[in-house]
């Protein structure tokens, strides 16, 4: 139960940070006539945060091992693209002095490094506790 | 299966294990003593950095501007806040002629509104390299050719595009060098000769392209955005802006030395706090580890009595408070430390702009160091603290201990 409710509220927290602290705590460059890389990023993080808090409170949902290692790997790997879509895919700002270079790109690069890090470590602990289960079902 | 003997570190391992508040609780302590001290150091490193190369970019002794304009020359210098303000030419031949003057060269300024390398102003620099001594050191450190007409050199923050040129108003310039980063203005702003950036100030005023007031006011061909100037060795500063002031009208005078000496007075102010802030931390980590330490083993007595009758000697039981704590310092160092570098690595320059003061983060060796000091000094702490304690437990008479409160 413990950690039902510790990882489904982590990764509640941080999806919904990456989803709507790039519109407002540590927002992207203000919108021109022209929209830049760093809007696109912003709004490709909307979706993938809100996909990872729902896997969160999946978390939360599901008392099986096995289903919440498949959510935990399934969080993996939304934690690689939200690291990838600021960083690779779609890229913020150039200059190093915008708003989006300083602050959103390194807060979403920690924030899904969170992600990728507490997934894996994780998924290795509910693989380890379904593992003794089935061991002890089999003696 | 088969069971593990008892060492010391499995024994201290499954303490901490089995009281994980307390052990999170001693680690925090740790934790915090460790983030403050590589923070702490790392922050004052990269101001003292910042300024040294502050120190070696200003070159001119004192710099004469249009009047009132000495804060938009500081801005160029400190941050690289583009601006454009101009003066008639020949205000630098008049001030080549005052007394305590050894040589003087002009630059002339101007700012983009939106460049395609980063859609942010950027601060444009035409520089006279017949005169110029003030720029050419350090430019020749990337550049050993004379810069000519449509070349440009740009600062260590401006992105080229992909065939390393750049387009200001309309017209390309192909970039012959990108400087080192210095944390100062000049990593902003870009370099040019000053017929380049006077053709570009008139096509710009032309075609009315992001151009204010002073630019389509100014008779650019004659007109310059500052005079900076050399003085004579053993000539009063002072003396020779004196000298300056009453032979030429409608200048301000910015003094390098004031400039710096500002930066150097807040850069001392902070060192100091840095410094003194964590031998207070240092101090008060420890007495507050000893107190815990000394308050967990008073509540362990028994449990270390119960060892003592399994066996284990006075000398184990005091290493095993001992390596407790190593355990526990070392966990918390590492983590302090880590969260410290996420800290201020990837937000070094929201932190330089925040602090307003030149920041340049310190080298991978010079980092390093810090943080094996930061690492033994926090590491340390831990066991320095469990001393007392330890020596405590193992002095104690286990008879006594296991009938006290009966």
């Amino acid at each position: 139960m413990k950690n039902r409710l510790f990882s489904g509220i982590l990764f509640g927290v941080l999806g919904l940070l990456i989803a709507i602290g790039p519109q407002t705590v540590f927002h992207v460059c203000p919108v021109g006539d022209i929209p830049m890389k760093c809007h696109w990023t912003a709004r490709a993080e909307i979706g993938l945060g809100v996909l990872i808090a729902i896997s969160g409170i999946l978390l939360l949902l599901f008392s099986k091992a096995q289903v919440r290692m498949g959510l935990s790997i399934s969080l993996f790997f939304q934690g690689v693209l939200a690291f990838l879509v600021p960083n690779v895919l779609i890229g913020v700002c150039g200059g190093i002095h915008m708003d989006c270079h300083k602050l959103t790109q390194p807060v979403l690069t920690i924030l899904s490094a969170l992600i990728i890090i507490a997934s894996a470590i994780n998924g290795i602990y509910l693989y380890q506790i379904d593992k003794r289960r089935n061991d002890s079902n089999v003696r | 299966m088969s069971a593990k003997p008892m060492t010391i570190t499995r024994l201290s391992l499954y303490n901490l294990r089995g009281k994980p508040f307390r052990s999170g609780s001693l680690m925090a302590v740790v934790l915090i003593l460790a983030f403050a001290l590589f923070g702490g150091s790392v922050l004052s490193a990269s101001l003292k950095n910042g300024l040294s190369a502050l120190e070696g970019r200003l070159g001119a002794d004192i710099a004469a501007v249009p009047l009132g304009y000495e804060n938009s020359y500081q801005g160029i210098i400190l941050s690289g806040e583009p601006v454009k303000f101009y003066f008639d030419k020949s205000i630098e031949q008049k001030i080549k002629k005052v007394d305590g003057v050894e040589k003087v060269t002009s630059q002339f300024y101007l700012s983009t509104l939106s460049a395609d390398c980063c859609s942010v102003p950027v601060q444009i620099i035409g520089i006279d390299p017949n005169t110029d001594f003030v720029t050419k050191p350090w430019i020749a450190e990337v550049y050993h050719n004379e810069l000519k007409d449509g070349q440009m050199i740009i600062g260590s923050d401006i992105l080229p595009k992909k065939d390393n040129t750049l387009t200001f108003f309309n017209q390309k310039f192909t970039i012959v060098a990108k400087l080192e980063k210095t944390a100062t203005g000049m990593d902003n702003s870009v370099f040019v000769n000053v017929s380049t950036v006077k053709s570009l100030a008139e096509s710009a005023k032309q075609r009315g392209l992001g151009t204010n007031a002073e630019v389509q006011e100014a008779d650019l061909e004659n007109s310059i955005s500052s005079v900076l100037i050399k003085t004579k060795k053993g000539i009063d500063l002072d003396t020779v802006a004196t000298n300056i002031r009453r032979s030429v009208d409608g200048v301000s005078l910015v003094k390098s030395k004031n400039l710096f000496e500002s930066f150097s007075n807040n850069l001392d102010i902070i060192n100091s706090f840095v410094g003194i802030f964590s031998l207070a931390l240092w101090i008060l980590a420890a007495l507050v580890l000893t107190l815990l330490f000394s308050v967990t083993i008073n509540n362990r007595k028994k449990e270390f009595s119960v060892l003592r009758i399994l066996g284990a000697t006075r000398r184990k039981l005091a290493g095993a408070v001992l390596t407790e704590s190593l355990i526990l310092s070392i966990t918390g160092s590492v983590v302090g430390i880590l969260l410290s570098a996420i800290v201020i690595f990837p937000f070094s320059t929201l932190i330089g702009e925040q602090l307003g003061l030149p920041f340049l983060l310190p080298g991978v060796d010079d980092t390093l160091g810090y943080l094996l000091i930061a690492f033994l000094l926090a590491v340390v702490a831990g066991p320095l603290s469990a001393i007392y304690s330890a020596v405590k437990i193992s002095r104690t008479e286990t008879y006594v201990t296991l009938r006290e409160g009966e």
